[in-house]
């Protein structure tokens, strides 16, 4: 990965969830910035969206359905069963994962429709097409996977707006996904406990699912915060011991966007 | 290592795009060296066009001064019957054998200088000689038994007897060969 560039939208405040028309000036604004940088140039472009706007499930199926679409429509019944959401307004995207004894791992993530058609105008009005358009723990993933131990792991990321904690299994497949809303009391000691405790909690959960899940190893990355702060918290409630991992960090006086930095910094 | 995520959103799945663009400019390459190379082989040709037409001008005057001394062949018909007429002799040949006359001019070939004939007796139907040759010298005679033995007119030669004659001042030998010709 080449990082030829690396800035902000200008704003300090978040982006709200279900504030489409917003989202989508932002992000246009921002394009038309990218644009104009990179000229005639052919770029593939793209987007990670934050993990609270995502909903992902790992299914394990007897039976793996045969198309694209037929596995969209068993997560979007999944989702609207089990999480009770409309899964008429969602857009699904799905990935298979491979088996696990006798069950077939897929991926499935969600977006609401709107938020998507959101950022497809932006796209649009910017008159550049995303290539592509993720979850950012998907990215990160991809990004932090060479640096991963093998076997099973935890990866807590503290974005300015959020933060989520992503599981693998022992064979690194992606198994859950987390995240939540930071409340604005940015990087103190009080958050990353709290961070910590609710970190433990969906590891517990996940462990206790099934007899063979473990997590190995912990990892804990901060494009806003202090990683080592939050590996102490994280460190305070598990065995495990908490390594630090870097986020290219955004220059000096730049306002920042979760959706911005990590758009920057991700790769494929 | 970890599985690799590959999920995506977006309607516009250009990940191919650039392979699309690679393999354009790929082709614009192959299409710059092919017309290169076209015009080098243009260019070699230009180059050899002078000589070409010198070497054609050449042929085409050798031809001609063929064409004049031509020698004009016989009408198609006669050369059939020439060739009959030619068929019909080597039959006779074949049945009859060789003339005395050729087979003499070929035993004069073979004789060495040392070496001369003192009969011969030509059954021309069977195709049979039965010569007797002398030479003061056995080697001379050796060596024209040898020439008759590998010679393609004759399918045998055997020496029948040796003699020793008594000449006017030197001893004469004498071999008596019979030959079978070979048809």
């Amino acid at each position: 990965m080449r990082i030829e560039w690396l800035g902000g939208s200008g704003r300090d405040d978040t982006v709200a969830p279900g504030d489409c028309s917003r989202l989508s000036d932002e992000i246009e604004a921002l394009l038309r910035d990218i644009a104009g940088r990179i000229g005639r140039r052919y770029v593939p472009f793209q987007l990670a969206l934050p993990d609270p706007l995502v909903d992902a499930v790992v299914l394990e199926l007897e039976e793996l359905p045969g198309s694209s679409k037929a596995r969209s429509e068993l997560v979007r019944w999944h989702l609207a069963k089990h999480l009770h959401l409309d899964g008429q307004s969602l857009q699904i995207t799905t990935q298979y994962l491979g088996q696990s004894g006798d069950r077939h791992l897929l991926l499935g993530l969600a977006v609401s429709a709107d938020l998507l058609e959101a950022v497809n105008a932006a796209f649009a009005g910017a008159g550049l097409p995303p290539a592509v358009i993720d979850m950012a723990a998907c990215y990160r993933h991809n990004y932090f996977a060479p640096q991963f131990e093998p076997g099973s792991g935890a990866l807590v990321c503290l974005e300015p707006d959020y933060w989520s904690v992503s599981l693998w299994d022992q064979s690194g497949r992606l198994r859950q996904v987390r995240s939540r809303w930071r409340d604005g009391a940015l990087g103190n000691t009080g958050e990353y406990r709290r961070v910590a405790a609710e970190v433990e909690r969906t590891v517990m959960a996940y462990v206790h699912g099934a007899p063979e899940r473990r997590i190995e190893r912990l990892y804990a990355a901060c494009s806003s915060g202090n990683a080592d702060a939050l590996c102490e918290a994280l460190n305070e409630r598990s065995r495990e011991t908490c390594t630090a991992l870097s986020l290219p960090s955004l220059p000096h006086g730049q306002g920042t966007t979760s959706l911005a930095a990590i758009a920057s910094a991700s790769c494929r | 290592m970890p599985v690799m995520l590959r999920t995506n959103f977006s309607r516009h799945n250009a990940n191919w795009v650039p392979a699309l663009v690679a393999g354009s400019w790929g082709l614009v390459l192959a299409a710059l060296v092919a017309a290169a190379l076209l015009f080098d082989q243009h260019a070699q040709l230009e180059n050899a066009m002078p000589h070409l037409r010198a070497q054609l001008k050449k042929l085409q005057s050798h031809h001609a001064h063929l064409e004049k001394d031509k020698v004009q062949l016989p009408p198609h018909a006669k050369l059939v019957a020439l060739q009959a007429r030619v068929s019909v002799i080597n039959g006779i040949v074949a049945s009859k054998g060789r003339p005395i006359s050729e087979l003499l001019s070929r035993l004069e070939s073979l004789l060495p200088k040392q070496a001369w004939l003192t009969s011969l007796h030509h059954r021309r139907g069977r195709g049979e000689l039965e010569l007797v040759a002398a030479a003061h010298d056995v080697g001379a005679l050796t060596k024209f038994l040898k020439r008759l033995e590998g010679d393609p007119y004759f399918s045998q030669a055997l020496l029948t007897r040796q003699s020793h004659a008594k000449g006017k001042d030197k001893s004469v030998v004498e071999f008596d060969i019979r030959l079978v010709e070979r048809r």
